[in-house]
């Protein structure tokens, strides 16, 4: 028995070497890595030479809790420039705590938000389980704020990839099975995007997808959480990415492109929100040339215009500045030439492509 | 001849006058009693009236209160006993965070509940429900649903109880 226990304990703390160590920083100090040759380790004494940021602060939580803080702390900008760095050199950063938690920061957030390393929270050092510091970020959610700061891991810049074709949310929905999404009061309609991006054909061998909403905002979301993830498809502020297994404030509303590997998914809908409109024989729309623009779509003399149905025509880019894209009855997406005969007037548009 | 008939249309302009009087002289009257069961009270179910209608169990109005994510949620919970299902759930106090589990007051998730039969034992559901005994939670509250449904349930299995002790 006394040898069992022996056994049992000496595992146990063979455990504890390997997997409790993880982060190598001492007590009151924390790891950046990937941003110079080497690690560089950061203290609280380090943070407390730099300008001090007093502020006050609401956390809300996954589930809506919110928490009202006064902070007290450094800015990480002024920590990058201290060790001859900028923010802006950074495309996204991995924070992990002491006990395995991490989570990415996007660019967006790390280009726009406010970042406070905070070492005293309402006028008191931290208590033992949060220290070193605390990551703050005002107006973001209570996910980023990580307590127990061990290890920032700054990812390396990704190398902006092409944008071979556009692929129209609105009639690629069409193509998979629809499941019932109660979004409050409303009884809705949702894809999987799972079974949209294999229906499509998508790939990528990035770590992350890319949103834009209609009203401009951008937000980088892991691949499997988006394929995880459902697209509204009717309702309010539809399309919008949600999943029952995220926090509310991961939801991405009127989402306007999806930037998937070299495939940009459009909707067409928030198209029509975001971007002025044309009229083309007594019909509103969006310009072609517009659409393939904000998407990043590569320039081309001429471009491939496809139906859901196959049927495919070659269009100038000319013609793109003079062609319309717009939604029929709210339902199907058509297109329209101010130059161009009928036959080029597509119906279920689902594919633009650069004919190289 | 002439003045018969005139006698006749005078009648006949004060029949529903008469109808009128007779309906209300011979409508039955409803004798209703309110009854306290303080003994099915307990730490989450604060009261229990008993309505009774000409001595026949009528309706049962619960008090509940459960904890929910921030802050301790009442109902009022009314089963009509003829149904044998929620008439009415009502929230009179709340303190869950405004634009998540707050929602919980609006009448679009109230409406879940009512007619949902005594003898389900309900259950929270994130996307839609498919069977008769879920109930979607509020989009990004689910802790707040599933108090109030813990609440719920509460009520349902005492309302069992105190029905088969008044048979």
């Amino acid at each position: 028995m006394k040898k069992l226990s022996f056994i049992i304990l000496l595992v146990f703390l063979i455990t504890i070497m390997i997997f409790g160590t993880v982060v190598s920083a001492e007590d009151g100090e924390f790891v950046i890595s990937n941003l110079k040759e080497k690690d560089i380790t950061i203290s609280v004494e380090k943070l407390k030479e730099l300008p001090v940021v007093e502020k006050d602060v609401t956390s809300v939580d996954s589930s809506g809790d919110e928490d009202d803080y006064t902070v007290k702390g450094a800015l990480f900008s002024d920590l990058l420039e201290s060790i001859n760095a900028s923010k802006e050199d950074l495309k996204a950063m991995q924070l992990i705590a002491g006990d395995g938690y991490s989570i990415e920061i996007p660019e967006p957030v790390l280009k726009n938000r406010q970042i406070i390393l905070a070492y005293e929270i309402n006028g008191e050092p931290l208590p033992d389980k949060v220290k070193p510091v605390r990551v703050i970020i005002p107006e973001e959610r209570a996910m980023y704020w990580i307590k127990n700061l061990t290890k920032i891991n700054i990812i390396e810049m990704v190398k902006t990839v092409d944008i071979d074709s556009l692929v129209v949310l609105e009639t690629a929905v069409n193509q998979v099975g629809k499941v019932d999404y109660t979004y409050y009061e409303s009884e809705d309609k949702a894809v999987n995007v799972a079974n949209l991006v294999d229906q499509i054909g998508l790939n990528t061998d990035k770590r992350t997808i890319a949103f834009t909403a209609a009203d401009g905002y951008e937000k980088d979301e892991q691949v499997d959480i988006f394929r995880d993830g459902y697209i509204k498809i009717t309702g309010d502020h539809a399309p919008m990415f949600l999943s029952p297994d995220i926090p509310k404030g991961m939801y991405v509303k009127d989402v306007l492109y999806v930037g998937y590997g070299s495939t940009s998914l459009a909707s067409i809908d928030s198209a029509m929100k975001a971007f002025t409109t044309t009229t083309i024989d007594g019909t509103e729309g969006i310009t072609l040339a517009k659409v393939i623009k904000e998407a990043g779509l590569i320039s081309a003399d001429k471009y491939k215009l496809t139906a859901s149905d196959g049927y495919s025509v070659e269009v100038s880019s000319k013609d793109m500045e003079n062609g319309i894209v717009y939604l029929e009855n709210g339902e199907m997406v058509r297109c329209a030439f101010s130059d161009l005969s009928k036959k080029f007037w597509i119906k279920n548009l689902y594919k633009i492509e650069p004919i190289k | 001849m002439r003045r018969e008939v005139f006698t006749i249309k005078r009648y006949i302009k004060i029949i529903p006058f008469i109808l009128i009087f007779i309906l209300i002289f011979t409508y039955p009257i409803q004798q209703e009693e309110v009854l306290r069961l303080d003994k099915y009270e307990d730490e989450n179910i604060k009261k229990v009236y008993l309505i009774q209608m000409n001595n026949e169990p009528y309706q049962l109005l619960q008090k509940v209160s459960v904890k929910g994510y921030k802050d301790e949620i009442v109902m009022f919970i009314q089963i009509d006993m003829q149904k044998e299902s929620i008439n009415k759930l009502e929230i009179i106090y709340q303190n869950e965070t405004s634009h998540y589990g707050g929602h919980i007051s609006e009448e679009w998730f109230l409406n879940r509940f009512e007619g949902k039969d005594t003898t389900l034992t309900l259950e929270i559901v994130k996307m839609s429900a498919k069977k008769e005994e879920e109930v979607v939670a509020v989009t990004g509250a689910t802790i707040s649903s599933q108090a109030v449904v813990r609440g719920v349930n509460k009520v349902l299995s005492n309302y069992r109880e105190i029905k088969n002790n008044i048979k």
